[in-house]
């Protein structure tokens, strides 16, 4: 070989191995990291005042070798958050709550931008630009404590959605202000449970049709604000030998489990299943003081939706004192202020547009008049 | 020269008053020569005209089927009577009500058109635009809507010196209204009203129908009312023997139904019994003012009987015990609210067009200054976080109260509740209530925000309420300065389009009433 030929060759190599070890570098992990420029991510910590509150914030950001197709490349950049406290094989989904940082279907955490055009085939970011400031407030995690998040960076060619350079880094956080979602299935499961053990006891032996539709639509509605699927098989949930046991746990379960927002949604269920088998006997309206009392809810939220729900006509021999929260124990002068009252109340419904309304605000007033002048006479005589 | 007048439209009687040239209201006799005029409609088959007043009471008997009374309590609802196959509204009915008294008025006076209408303190908006409109049907201007209590007062105020927290009870054909004002001189502030719709004379002689049904029971062993007919014959039966009662301590009457006749002898203590349990209703009713006004029995110096049931010896009684000191009968019960009616046209020509006011009524008035109050409590609905229950609740929230002092107004800060929210519905309410099921949504609009925001953005909510009655709200984006306004004048815009109303204008100028 002569001199030429050598030259050439040794021209024609170099040239090889300038154009192929960048992308070597690019496909395997292991050129990968033996190349200065890799492309990484970076995730900190970092905290935000928020309208006087101090919210955590993930920041993320990007440096690094980014290879393109072609030159004047589009691109968009994505970051993607999983958890994989329990194994990098048994990735968990994380959630958020803002509609705009998710996938367009489904509820999972998902952030696209566009990262602009790059100019060259082989170009390098050198400096940390920051790609997403994330409030950890709008994430919805699947377990609180301490978790392992993995956070993917990903470079695209808008268009073709090629993926043009990807990058994974993890953080340690601790998850202390949300429940996580795994937790609150675990939780649900339970006070459903308990909820539909109240709510049959309330519908009595045989449930009609409304009651039943009542009890599906609430256990759905309760059941799309978590990620999963829950079939209620109390005996499994919550097993008891009476039917006293059961109500009695599930009591105890929804004092320890529910907040007050479930407690009362469950009692506003069950009232509007009593109201669908009228007239309403008066143990069943006692069951509800009963139940009420028991969930510890204040009781004159319940009165308003007891009354709502549960019309005069609608009770079999209503009791003065449950309707109108006149305890009998009161001094005459506390009950006669508490039916003024409900006389103001009242009153301001006789204008109401819907003549039911405007009924069942008459019969409260005669009904309010009556008990009224009844107090008297008995103070009287 | 201009006519300020004055009409009470009530459920029962109403009446027709005029300013004189000093400025002084003065009742307006009827061509049949009474003062009041019953709130009667009697469509006429043979002659095909319309009877209105006595003749209308008179002959509903003959078939009830072409009679109404107590149309008032129908305003503002979709109830209808067919008569010769026109389903007759209530604003139609009581326009026709409306037409009589200005046709009177008109012989002796010369044509009127610019007046003020009373309404039940408690009547809501629906019903104050119904009555409105009925004016319009009649073919009247009408300046303004005056609450039946804040009218009697204003002519008992502007016709005698007083001093001192007066409560106006107001116990008329078919409603009650309860009003606690200050008055020094001739210079008026409402405080408080109150109100109950369904309570008032028709209900005390619906009380009397029923000792008539338990006597007749008792003696003939059948029915006393049996059709509409016998209804409407019993009803003035009652109304009569309620009168008598008022006088004299028993009434007697002969009671014929079908299973022949039977001697009723009804006596106060039987009447007054049946009754306790509505002027109890009228007690409650006070307590709730008092509270409102924040006031006690001891802090009203003077009680005004408003009303034909107030003559009733019991509610005297019954007021005297309460408040330890006998009500005030100083005015004509029945004509009072008319009276005040017309003094109320002439001060709100005076602030809206004095130049039309002549002279010598404006110095009659010219001391004469009335403060009122919201009728009704103005909110919007929105979705907090109710803090007992912990649950976002949809909830009336009331921005101006009811019985503020005019004019006032009122600014809170609501926030969006969702990410990315474009748009906010805005409802107007109208209503005590915190359940939005239980209140008048008045307007509804659509409020659109910016894209791309997360949840949390400020909306300024601005209520305002003017001395003319008139309502502003506006809803601003506080970040992007984006605004809604809506604007309403209470009791002034009729529900009914012009050109509607034209039309049944036209239909009514036909119709001959006698």
């Amino acid at each position: 070989m002569n001199t030429a030929g050598i030259i050439i060759l040794t021209a024609l190599t170099t040239a090889a191995l300038i154009w192929a070890l960048p992308r070597l570098r690019a496909f395997l992990p292991a050129f990968k990291r033996l190349d200065p420029y890799h492309f990484e991510n970076r995730v900190e910590l970092l905290g935000k005042s928020v309208e006087g509150v101090d919210i955590d914030m993930f920041g993320v950001s990007m440096r690094g070798r980014i290879i393109t197709p072609c030159d004047s490349c589009d691109t968009n950049v994505s970051v993607e958050i999983v958890d994989i406290t329990e194994g990098v094989l048994e990735p968990l989904r994380i959630f958020c709550t803002q509609p705009t940082l998710r996938r367009s279907e489904g509820m999972e955490f998902f952030f696209q931008t566009h990262n602009g055009i790059i100019p060259g085939r082989d170009a390098i970011l050198p400096q940390w630009r920051m790609v997403l400031e994330l409030g950890c407030d709008v994430l919805r995690f699947p377990k609180r404590g301490q978790r392992l998040l993995q956070f993917v960076t990903r470079i695209s060619q808008v268009g073709t959605n090629r993926e043009l350079a990807v990058a994974k880094t993890t953080l340690n956080y601790f998850v202390a202000a949300a429940e996580g979602y795994l937790d609150f299935e675990k939780r649900l499961e339970k006070m459903l449970a308990s909820g539909y053990i109240l709510a049959l006891q309330t519908a009595g032996d045989q449930p009609n049709a409304i009651q039943q539709d009542l009890i599906k639509n609430w256990l759905n509605e309760c059941l799309n604000h978590s990620a999963a699927d829950i079939t209620i098989d109390i005996r499994k949930i919550i097993p008891s030998e009476t039917a006293q046991e059961a109500i009695d746990k599930a009591c105890e379960i929804l004092m320890q489990r529910a907040d007050t927002s479930f407690r009362f949604g469950l009692v506003e269920l069950c009232i509007k299943i009593a109201a669908a088998d009228q007239p309403v006997s008066r143990p069943r309206q006692d069951w509800l003081k009963s139940l009420s009392e028991r969930m510890e809810l204040p009781q004159e939220r319940f009165k308003a939706i007891f009354q709502k729900y549960l019309p005069l006509e609608a009770q079999d021999n209503p009791d003065p004192a449950f309707v109108l929260g006149i305890d009998p124990t009161l001094p005459v002068e506390e009950s006669l202020k508490r039916l003024t009252e409900e006389y103001r109340k009242w009153n301001s419904r006789v204008n109401h547009p819907d003549p039911k309304v405007r009924q069942q605000a008459d019969k409260m007033l005669s009904y309010l008049t009556e008990v009224r002048s009844r107090l008297l006479a008995e103070t009287q005589a | 020269m201009t006519k300020l007048v004055g009409i009470d439209l009530g459920t029962t009687f109403s009446a027709i008053a005029m300013l004189n040239s000093i400025g002084r209201p003065e009742i307006i006799p009827n061509c049949e020569g009474e003062r009041i005029t019953a709130s009667a409609v009697y469509f006429d088959e043979e002659e095909g005209g319309v009877r209105v007043g006595i003749e209308a009471i008179n002959s509903r008997q003959l078939n009830t089927n072409r009679a109404v009374r107590f149309v008032k309590r129908y305003m503002g609802t979709d109830w209808t009577k067919t008569i010769d196959n026109h389903n007759w509204t209530p604003q139609e009915i009581s326009s026709l009500i409306l037409k009589k008294l200005k046709q009177d008025a008109e012989k002796e006076h010369g044509a009127i058109s610019d007046v003020v209408i009373s309404v039940p303190a408690h009547f809501d908006e629906t019903r104050r635009k119904a009555t409105m409109d009925a004016g319009t049907l009649a073919g009247l201007n009408v300046i303004g809507i005056v609450n039946e209590p804040v009218a009697a007062a204003l002519f008992y105020a502007a016709s005698h010196d007083i001093t001192g927290r007066v409560l106006v009870y107001d116990l008329g054909g078919g409603t009650f209204d309860v009003t606690i004002l200050d008055i020094k001189g001739k210079d008026m502030k409402i405080l408080c009203s109150q109100g109950d719709h369904a309570l008032g004379g028709i209900d005390f002689d619906h009380k009397i129908i029923e000792l008539f049904e338990q006597e007749y029971q008792k003696q003939c062993n059948a029915k006393l009312i049996q059709n509409d007919q016998d209804m409407a014959k019993f009803e003035d039966e009652a109304e009569d023997v309620k009168k008598t009662l008022s006088r004299r301590n028993n009434a007697k009457k002969i009671l014929y139904g079908s299973n022949g006749s039977a001697r009723a002898e009804i006596t106060r203590d039987q009447f007054e019994k049946a009754i306790e349990s509505l002027i109890a209703r009228t007690e409650m009713l006070i307590d709730v003012a008092l509270d409102e006004a924040k006031s006690t029995t001891k802090d009203i110096n003077k009680i005004l009987l408003v009303g034909g049931s107030t003559r009733m010896p019991m509610v005297q009684e019954r007021l005297t015990k309460k408040f330890g000191f006998a009500p005030e009968a100083a005015v004509n019960v029945d004509e009072c609210v008319a009276l005040g009616a017309a003094v109320h046209a002439g001060l709100t020509m005076l602030r809206e067009k004095p130049e039309s006011v002549p002279q010598g009524i404006a110095g009659g008035l010219r001391d004469v200054r009335l403060k009122d109050v919201c009728n009704h409590s103005y909110g919007t609905i929105c979705a907090p976080v109710d803090e007992q229950t912990g649950r976002h609740v949809v909830r009336n929230t009331i921005l101006l109260k009811k019985n503020t002092s005019l004019p006032c107004s009122t600014t809170q800060t609501f926030y969006t509740m969702a990410d990315n929210q474009t748009e906010l519905q805005i409802m107007i309410t109208q209503g005590e209530d915190e359940d939005p099921d239980f209140v008048n949504k008045i307007a509804t609009e659509i409020f659109e925000l910016p894209a791309g925001r997360s949840a949390g953005r400020p909306i300024r909510v601005e209520y305002s309420y003017d001395a003319n009655q008139r309502m502003h709200c506006e809803f601003e984006d506080q970040e992007s300065g984006r605004k809604l306004e809506v604007e309403f004048c209470i009791g002034k815009d009729g529900e009914l389009s012009q050109n509607h109303v034209h039309q049944q204008a036209e239909t009514l100028q036909k119709m001959k009433v006698q």
